[in-house]
């Protein structure tokens, strides 16, 4: 669901950026307002999560392959607008240093997993648990909510990628940037999600959540109090999913949307093979990522993988703690 | 209250005195209630000057910090000495990036304050190389720029970790133990201790200048020469009576460690690890080119 650079035009990533300035502007507010100092380094923790989640690849219907996201997970623990800034902020990082997502199209990436994502989940969750009373309606609400965030959110990245025909095509007619339209892209963006990937954001939504209720409630409670209390066993889960993110490289083949600009002529969509490749694809914005594709010239894949799994893990632990402490000494002295 | 006749009798030509006293009208400067503002004066020289040496000083006297990891700091010093040496050596960027990712493990783990300390000394390091390496990026080896600003960023970082992570009486130990000549480490320890008590004493002499200054004060800049000068002064004399406490106390400027440091499992330990990142790093070399 990271859309790469090229694939949108500079104008729609532009709309999408727009779009989500008030929204970040409004959600740095409001965490202001709400959150507690101290469960700020928290949230790195979350982003974290939501960093690692989104390394491990599943093969989806179609030889593409998809990620979980967490931020129905952020989200719960954190209030949809926290989740908002930490899976920006994840998104970031994914997009500098490892050159997942694009730099162009950041704002638009931002829109359908840090926006649409959270929110929707989240907004499932708090009317699934408050008409079904006790813990049912709780799972209910994280199961459906996750699912539904994260099909929501395929949905968005595939009407982006499927106005781009619509809008802009060179004097030939062929393409300037993703050259799938909506009747295309929304079936193969959406089913495979609803298929698969949906079902383990869901999965991995609840079995976290449960996990951290049991073993470090402090971190699931909103109140302050001993708040990195207990962190053990997060911690340790962290490390336990850092250490299997090389089952992410089993999944062969690339994400819908996400080919390089050498294969996509040859990527076969309804039988049919694409044929050439899309004019700004070739001679748009380039960036070069210090660790492309998490990966690390000169170690095994597998390796590099691990390795950017930890420098992604502990870089947005310590954005957080020093958000945390500029936050800190930021506030009006009492 | 009344007052006691003994004292009455005693103390009655006094009293009198008094009285005829208060009859005598006050000078009319006495009178006249003072209307003096004193004029506007920046005096941020002062003021930042205290908390400069303060916030150094501060900095300095933090030794009795709890430790984190307790490894010894012998392997401490050696562990980050290495370092130095393999990540200046390394011609790939593979190294530096291992190094650096295990320096972001160890950050993520220290407290937010901590961090932001760290990472100042670290970038400011960095910006100045980058300036300085600047001209490379239009002389057409731009990478070497980038390269050297990120080796530079991670030996100062891997120093200020070693040095906000051990007191320095440790350190010092550690480079006893590791044979460095006694002179120097005394000398080191000898300026160590001194900085805090100058700057304590600078730190009075500027308090009292600022406490009688009032009002405008033009030639604030002189003072400065005065308190260097007073500064100076007390070293010396300092100086003197340290010698004299060495002389009386038979220090002949030898240290002596008492031998607690026996050769047990984690110096195995610490010294298959520093043969390993050898043996990494040169593996690392020979794959990555």
């Amino acid at each position: 669901m990271h859309i790469p650079d090229n694939y949108l035009s500079p104008s729609t990533c532009g709309v999408m950026t727009a779009v989500m300035v008030p929204i970040w502007a409004y959600s740095l507010k409001k965490i202001k307002e709400e959150m507690p100092q101290d469960r700020i380094p928290l949230l790195g923790v979350g982003a974290a999560f939501a960093f690692l989640l989104m390394m491990f690849n599943i093969p989806l219907p179609g030889g593409t392959t998809g990620h979980a996201v967490g931020g129905t997970l952020i989200a719960i623990l954190f209030g949809p607008y926290a989740a908002c800034i930490a899976v920006s902020i994840a998104l970031l990082i994914q997009a500098v240093l490892f050159g997942d997502g694009g730099i162009l199209s950041f704002g638009a990436n931002c829109f359908n997993m840090a926006f649409i994502l959270p929110f929707t989940g989240y907004g499932i969750y708090k009317v699934l648990s408050r008409l079904i009373p006790g813990a049912a309606g709780e799972k209910a609400g994280i199961l459906i909510g996750s699912y539904i965030g994260i099909v929501a959110a395929a949905f968005c990245a595939a009407v982006e990628f499927g106005i781009q025909p619509m809008l802009f095509t060179d004097a030939a007619g062929q393409a300037l940037y993703c050259p799938y339209p909506l009747g295309v892209s929304i079936p193969a963006m959406v089913i495979p999600h609803m298929l698969v990937a949906g079902i383990v954001e869901a999965a991995f939504t609840l079995a976290i959540y449960s996990f951290i209720q049991k073993s470090a409630p402090s971190l699931a409670r909103s109140q302050s109090q001993n708040a990195s209390t207990g962190l053990r066993p997060i911690y340790g889960l962290l490390t336990a999913l850092v250490i299997c993110t090389p089952l992410g490289l089993w999944a062969e083949g690339d994400a819908w949307g996400e080919w390089s600009p050498e294969d996509i002529a040859d990527v076969a969509q309804g039988g049919q093979s694409l044929g050439y490749t899309p004019h700004q694809m070739l001679n748009g914005f380039n960036f070069n990522a210090i660790m492309p594709d998490y990966s690390v010239a000169g170690l095994p894949d597998a390796a590099g993988y691990i390795l950017s799994a930890i420098a992604g893990t502990a870089l947005l632990i310590i954005i957080f703690k020093l958000i945390g402490t500029m936050y800190h000494e930021t506030l009006p002295s009492k | 209250m009344k007052p006691s006749p003994q004292n009455n009798t005693a103390s009655s030509p006094a009293l009198q005195e008094i009285q005829q006293a208060r009859t005598v009208p006050l000078p009319p400067w006495l009178v006249v209630s003072e209307q003096y503002e004193p004029p506007q004066d920046a005096d941020q020289y002062i003021g930042k000057s205290l908390y400069h040496l303060l916030s150094r000083l501060d900095a300095l006297r933090q030794p009795l910090q709890k430790e984190q990891f307790v490894l010894s700091p012998v392997f401490k010093v050696l562990l980050i000495l290495l370092l130095i040496i393999l990540i200046s050596m390394s011609t790939h960027i593979l190294f530096p990036t291992i190094v650096g990712t295990a320096i972001l493990v160890y950050l993520a783990a220290q407290p937010g304050k901590d961090i932001l300390t760290l990472l100042k000394k670290g970038l400011f390091a960095a910006i100045f190389t980058f300036i300085i390496t600047a001209p490379a990026i239009w002389l057409g080896h731009p990478l070497s720029c980038f390269i050297l600003s990120g080796k530079t960023f991670l030996t100062v970082l891997l120093v200020a970790i070693l040095s906000h992570s051990t007191p320095w009486n440790r350190i010092t130990a550690a480079l006893t133990m590791m044979h460095v000549p006694h002179l120097f480490i005394m000398m080191l320890d000898m300026t160590i201790q001194y900085i805090t008590i100058l700057g304590d004493l600078s730190i009075q002499l500027l308090q009292a200048l600022q406490l009688r200054s009032v009002g405008k004060n033009d030639k604030k800049y002189q003072s400065l020469s005065g308190v260097l000068g007073i500064t100076f002064l007390k070293s010396k004399e300092l100086s003197e009576e340290t010698y004299q406490a060495m002389v009386c106390r038979c220090f002949t400027g030898s240290y002596s460690i008492p031998r607690t440091h026996t050769f047990h499992g984690t110096t195995v330990l610490y010294i298959i690890i520093l043969i390993s990142l050898c043996i990494l790093f040169f593996w690392l070399e020979r794959t990555a080119s």
